[in-house]
């Protein structure tokens, strides 16, 4: 089963990986994931979690929510 | 498709032609000669009777049949590993019917700060679910914690986090994917460079400035009333992002993954950018809902709100600029940390913004904390940057012996604000002399600091308007009005598109059942929404007037609407209403749906501006500060609503001088717990210290969308507080560098100016 992404999630960052800018218009969400914007500013959250640390306990954030992380979701975990 | 028009774009009567691409089905923006009969006006909020008597029903109010009581049992340790929860006692306990235990639902075992959550409880009602939560045993694994920037970022401190995870880690520039790297040896050329232009500035200037916890305290508390019907879940929810909340509920990675989910907020009670996410809380409230098979009541109560429902981050920022003698900014050095609770990012302090500062060495560290997380806070970062930020502009000024605004208007080049200036300095009386009061007890003084904003909205909403047969107007849009008044100037749009009043158009929001719409968040909902509504009354409108002129025989292009009837382009009324043209409908209804037009990059300025002065009276004895004044000078593209916006202008400066003279967390550096966590010692500005707030609007045709708003809630607070605290510096002849200025610091800082009276005091040097 292929893993639906949201939108403008980019492609290999965790898809349980939630901030502000996501749900904002789309010219906003495009710079979510930018250094030179809202880096210092924004807050990222987990869906499993819903804390800023994720299941593994460690942060959430673009950088470090990637596959290899023992967290990182397969898709048997939608089930 | 796009199509080419040519536009005026400008302000305060100066305007100049713009060539523009827009979409091909979108409609040229206003323009300033149009005569527009309701854009621009001040109208009451269409829902200000229902809010002000109390039939408005927020999701605190719903009761829908069957509904109990959830509550959550929250952590008293600050930093802790949970061993084991027994909730076998309070299953058994009268009323209860549904227990949950965190770590179940969110894989987490950890309590990193005290309120953090253990357990919760659905009971028929909230006494028995209180009585149930003290039921609950818990077996703690207890751990040395810190609390606060200074005590995390010691030597030896406790580790707050987990794993590897140190206290301090860099935020910005961000680290690279995995963590090393990422241009270090770049930074360090940076940080020779500018430390070579400030050596050689005329003048140097440096201070360490700090701000405190700011909590939201939105009057409404998080949470929401939850039921599921036929595995359909319905959320009452306390939101300002109804479409993001309801994503959290039916997610395939989410714990609640509803099939389906409506999430309803009419009505939301204040959010202040911390009600974007559904929380723990309402994760919870669902799943409690569903085990209990009734509705759910799972609101946060006061001391809920103050420890687990986010926060501004504080911030230690040490700065240092170097300028030279004609006042040009050379270059600039930042260091900033401040705790974002437990873990590091978003901490960041936006210091670097507004002004041309020259070469920039800036580097922000996020420190961890076993305190309750922030969240986004109205402009966040701003306020607590632009604190120390414009003291730094002050005390530059200062250094050199120039004007404090003429240096401010040197390094910036915004062609808004360069006129704002003036407005705020003639309002304020900024050259006015301000006799001492008494026998030098009170002294006045006046600030000034800026407001930047960059936001015209953009695309990823739609907006359906339904002209009925019997002339009903209807717009929908599920999106919030978290109090900046969209619901009325959605509202406004339409009418004025359909040459209408007000009252005649019903505006739908906060329903995720509706068109989809964005978060209320960067200061985007109305530059966003209102656009999409205005374009799908102007289809609706199109497809009425071919109506009319097939019925009638008339040329549909000729045709328009004004003043409730048809009017013939050029030449005047056709004697035909608007109710008996609707009536010419063959159908019930025209219904258009249409999306938020592409944003048109071009226009006259990508940021809106602001500035705001303040006039202070400091009373020497006492120590107390009172902001006598604030003339807020704002722009946000064009004003659709001068009532509605400066409502915002005057909540964002209310919410500011709270920041710079009252806010505060309070922690227990020993327990590991928030102290005043409820709003009788968590002080806030009450009405009697509500200052004088002057607000003036400048209309700016700016050609970003067809209704050219930019972003208004956040901007107003971003200056006040460095305004203030100019002003109090102005006062006193002492700088204070830290917020909240209060009575004692006040009084400090008048000891250590009066001690170092008939010493060489330099300019711009802490003392």
């Amino acid at each position: 089963m292929a893993m639906q992404k949201p939108e403008l999630l980019p492609e290999d960052v965790c898809p349980c990986l939630r901030t502000k800018t996501m749900l904002l218009n789309t010219e906003y969400r495009r710079s979510a994931f930018e250094d030179s914007f809202t880096a210092n500013t924004a807050f990222f959250h987990c869906l499993r979690t819903m804390a800023y640390h994720g299941p593994d306990g460690d942060d959430v954030c673009p950088e470090g929510c990637r596959p290899g992380r023992q967290c990182y979701p397969t898709p048997e975990d939608i089930t | 498709m796009a199509q080419e028009i040519t536009i005026k774009v400008g302000f305060g009567g100066q305007f100049r032609e713009l060539t523009v691409r827009i979409q091909d089905d979108d409609v040229k923006p206003w323009q300033p000669e149009d005569r527009l009969h309701l854009i621009g006006d001040s109208l009451p909020r269409v829902d200000a009777a229902a809010k002000v008597t109390g039939t408005a029903k927020y999701a605190y109010d719903q009761q829908p049949a069957g509904m109990i009581y959830g509550k959550i049992l929250r952590s008293p340790h600050a930093n802790a590993d949970i061993v084991s929860i027994d909730t076998d006692k309070a299953s058994r306990m009268p009323g209860v019917k549904a227990v949950l235990k965190i770590p179940d639902i969110f894989e987490d075992k950890s309590a990193r700060y005290a309120g953090a959550e253990i357990a919760a409880v659905a009971a028929e009602t909230e006494a028995q679910a209180e009585a149930a939560l003290r039921a609950i045993e818990v077996e703690y694994d207890i751990k040395p914690h810190c609390v606060t920037v200074e005590d995390s970022r010691k030597d030896g401190a406790p580790q707050v986090g987990r794993g590897g995870q140190q206290n301090v880690a860099r935020i910005s520039p961000r680290m690279g994917r995995r963590g090393g790297g990422n241009g270090d040896s770049r930074l360090a050329r940076q940080e020779a460079a500018v430390k070579e232009i400030i050596d050689q500035a005329d003048v140097a200037v440096e201070g360490e400035f700090r701000t405190e916890v700011q909590t939201h305290a939105p009057l409404e508390t998080h949470g929401g009333v939850c039921t599921w019907e036929d595995g359909r879940l319905i959320f009452w929810a306390s939101s300002q992002a109804t479409f993001g909340f309801r994503n959290e509920m039916t997610s395939n990675w989410s714990r609640v993954k509803a099939k389906e989910c409506q999430v309803l907020s009419e009505y939301v009670g204040g959010g202040f950018g911390s009600k974007f996410s559904a929380g723990r809380e309402g994760v919870l409230g669902a799943l409690l809902s569903k085990e209990a098979g009734v509705p759910v009541h799972m609101m946060l109560n006061r001391s809920e709100e103050q420890l687990s429902a986010g926060n501004r981050p504080d911030s230690i920022q040490q700065m240092k600029m170097g300028v030279s003698k004609d006042g040009e900014i050379l270059g600039t050095r930042i260091r900033s940390w401040g705790t974002p609770g437990t873990g590091t990012g978003g901490a960041g302090a936006h210091n670097d913004g507004i002004y041309n500062i020259g070469e920039t060495d800036k580097i922000e560290y996020g420190v961890r904390t076993n305190t309750g997380g922030a969240r986004a806070h109205r402009a966040p970062g701003w306020p607590q940057g632009a604190f120390a930020l414009e003291q730094m502009m002050d005390m530059a000024a200062e250094g050199i012996g120039m004007d404090r605004v003429e240096f401010r208007k040197k390094n910036d080049d915004h062609p808004i604000r360069k006129v704002e200036y003036d407005i705020a300095k003639q309002r304020i009386g900024w050259d006015q002399k301000r006799p001492v009061k008494g026998p030098g007890i009170k002294r006045k003084g006046v600030g000034m600091a800026s407001n930047l904003w960059f936001s015209a909205g953009g695309g990823g909403a739609s907006a359906l308007v339904r002209i009925t047969k019997d002339g009903q107007v209807e717009v929908r849009n599920g999106s919030q009005d978290i109090g900046t008044g969209t619901r009325t100037v959605m509202g406004m749009v339409v009418a004025e598109e359909l040459g209408l009043d007000l009252e005649q158009v019903t505006t739908r929001i906060g329903n995720t059942d509706d068109p989809k719409g964005p978060a209320s968040g960067g200061s985007t909902t109305i530059g966003t929404v209102t656009p999409a509504a205005r374009l799908a009354a102007h289809h609706a409108k199109r497809q009425l007037l071919e109506i009319v002129a097939e019925r009638k025989g008339w040329i549909a292009s000729e045709l328009d609407l004004k003043d409730q009837e048809v009017y013939k382009v050029g030449e005047g009324s056709l004697n035909l209403n608007f109710k008996d043209a609707c009536a010419l409908m063959d159908d019930d209804a025209i219904e258009v749906l249409k999306g938020r037009p592409r944003r048109n990059y071009e226009g006259f300025s990508d940021t809106n501006a602001g500035v705001q002065a303040a006039l202070v009276e400091v009373d020497e004895e006492t120590g107390e500060v009172r902001v006598e004044k604030v003339v807020a000078v704002a722009d946000a593209g064009k004003i659709i609503n001068p009532m509605t916006s400066e409502s915002q202008v005057r909540g964002g400066v209310i919410q500011g001088v709270s920041f710079a003279l009252f806010e505060r967390r309070v922690m227990d550096r020993q327990k590991g717990r928030m102290l005043n966590d409820d709003l009788e010692n968590y002080k806030v500005l009450g009405a009697g210290d509500c200052p004088e707030i002057d607000v003036v609007l400048l209309d700016v045709y700016n050609g970003k969308s067809n209704t050219q708003v930019m972003g208004l809630g956040e901007p107003p607070i971003v200056a006040t507080a460095a305004a203030v605290a100019n002003a109090v510096s102005d006062a006193l002849g002492v700088r204070i560098y830290d917020l909240p200025i209060t009575p004692k610091k006040v009084l400090e800082a008048i000891a250590k100016r009066d001690a170092a009276r008939g010493t060489s005091e330099k300019k711009g040097e802490r003392l």
